[in-house]
């Protein structure tokens, strides 16, 4: 980040090169799967990445730094849409994170993936995205609790009250 | 809620079977064993999903990278412009803190000059200071009632009303006593001075 802040060419690229699968990944997972929303995302967290350099602490973790900006942008657009309430865009808040390998194939899995993403779905926006940087970003709760600016101990409170309820509303349907 | 953040704990962490018997009294007291099953089956599924073979053939658009690079060319020579038209000095930076610092220091140092000179200072010239004071003022005008009178000279005694009420006797000059005898006596009350008497007779 050093490097960027003084206009280094190839450090940017290689910020890029190793983070922007992933942030990518995150946005289209929790922008309601719409690549041509995720590309415009991915832009502007590069583009507030250049504005705000001089904003990163070199003795903070960039990973964590990156995912609060990535967060913050799903936040707000969670919130504009909220404001919108239009019907166009109403399915924003059909969050679908969970389609990973271990769910296949079989009738049952597209059942239980669809109550998975119902659920998800009627949680509030914080829990949906402690839930997603866990699970589907694999960070750890301290990482997490860094980039929602909340308490360790909050995190893994939201986590476990997020767990309850999917499995107790799941209850009889995981297809083990 | 300290219970919910340590049964989290031991959800990602433990089996049922494996928890000691402090821990498990803990997990009854909020939730079932099955509830514990299900619940540490369940975040154990989510966590052993492993999304990163997935995010590794994740496919990003080319033209974004592209694009971006041109961007930040761009950033660069902006800031560069702007960055060589100001002194070095400006870009400078320091803690919130220590600003913070210096400005109560010169804040104390104000304070204290202030409060020494305050017993030093002695006025040069005396200064006039207009005070503008509304204020009741009572005036007593003096009015005359009754008459005047004073002797010009012994010897051509004329008497003359100075100021008298009604108006219509105002500086009106009594004429010319004529004296009924020229061995007149003057005294202290009207029995003695033979002038008075004979003035007031005249004036009543």
């Amino acid at each position: 980040m050093l490097l960027i802040k003084r206009g280094n060419e190839k450090a940017f690229e290689a910020i890029y090169d190793r983070y922007a699968k992933r942030l990518h990944y995150f946005f289209y997972k929790m922008l309601n799967k719409d690549d041509d929303v995720a590309d415009d995302f991915l832009q502007d967290i590069f583009i507030k990445l250049m504005d705000k350099a001089h904003l990163f602490h070199p003795e903070g973790k960039f990973k964590t730094w990156i995912y609060t900006l990535a967060t913050n942008m799903v936040k707000n657009e969670y919130r504009r849409i909220g404001n919108l309430k239009t019907d166009r865009l109403t399915g924003y808040n059909d969050i679908q994170i969970f389609d990973n390998e271990w769910i296949t194939s079989g009738i049952d899995i597209a059942i239980f993936k669809e109550e998975l993403n119902k659920v998800i779905d009627t949680l509030d926006e914080n829990d949906k995205v402690v839930f997603a940087l866990r699970y589907n970003e694999e960070l750890s709760v301290k990482e997490i609790a860094e980039i929602m600016n909340l308490p360790d101990g909050t995190v893994k409170s939201k986590l476990f009250y997020t767990l309850k309820k999917i499995a107790f509303k799941l209850n009889g349907l995981d297809p083990r | 809620m300290e219970n919910n953040e340590k049964i989290y704990e031991l959800i990602s962490s433990t089996p049922f079977e494996e928890l000691s018997e402090s821990e498990k009294k803990m997990v009854l007291s909020t939730m079932s064993e099955n509830d514990y099953r299900e619940v540490y089956n369940l975040e154990l599924r989510f966590k052993n999903s492993n999304t990163s073979s997935v995010k590794d053939a994740w496919v990003v658009n080319p033209k974004i990278k592209l694009e971006l690079k041109k961007k930040f060319r761009l950033y660069q020579t902006q800031k560069d412009k702007a960055y060589l038209h100001l002194p070095q000095f400006i870009y400078y930076k320091i803690p919130v803190y220590q600003f913070a610092l210096v400005l109560l220091f010169l804040f104390i140092i104000n304070f204290y000059f202030q409060k020494q000179h305050v017993n030093i200072q002695i006025p040069n010239s005396p200064k006039v200071v207009y005070n503008t004071i509304v204020d009741t003022i009572y005036i007593e005008k003096e009015k005359l009632v009754g008459l005047k009178y004073s002797y010009l000279k012994k010897s051509k005694p004329q008497y003359k009303v100075d100021s008298i009420t009604p108006n219509i006797f105002l500086n009106e000059t009594i004429p010319q006593i004529t004296y009924l005898d020229s061995n007149y006596k003057l005294g202290s009350s009207l029995k003695e001075d033979s002038i008075l008497k004979t003035f007031i007779t005249k004036v009543q």
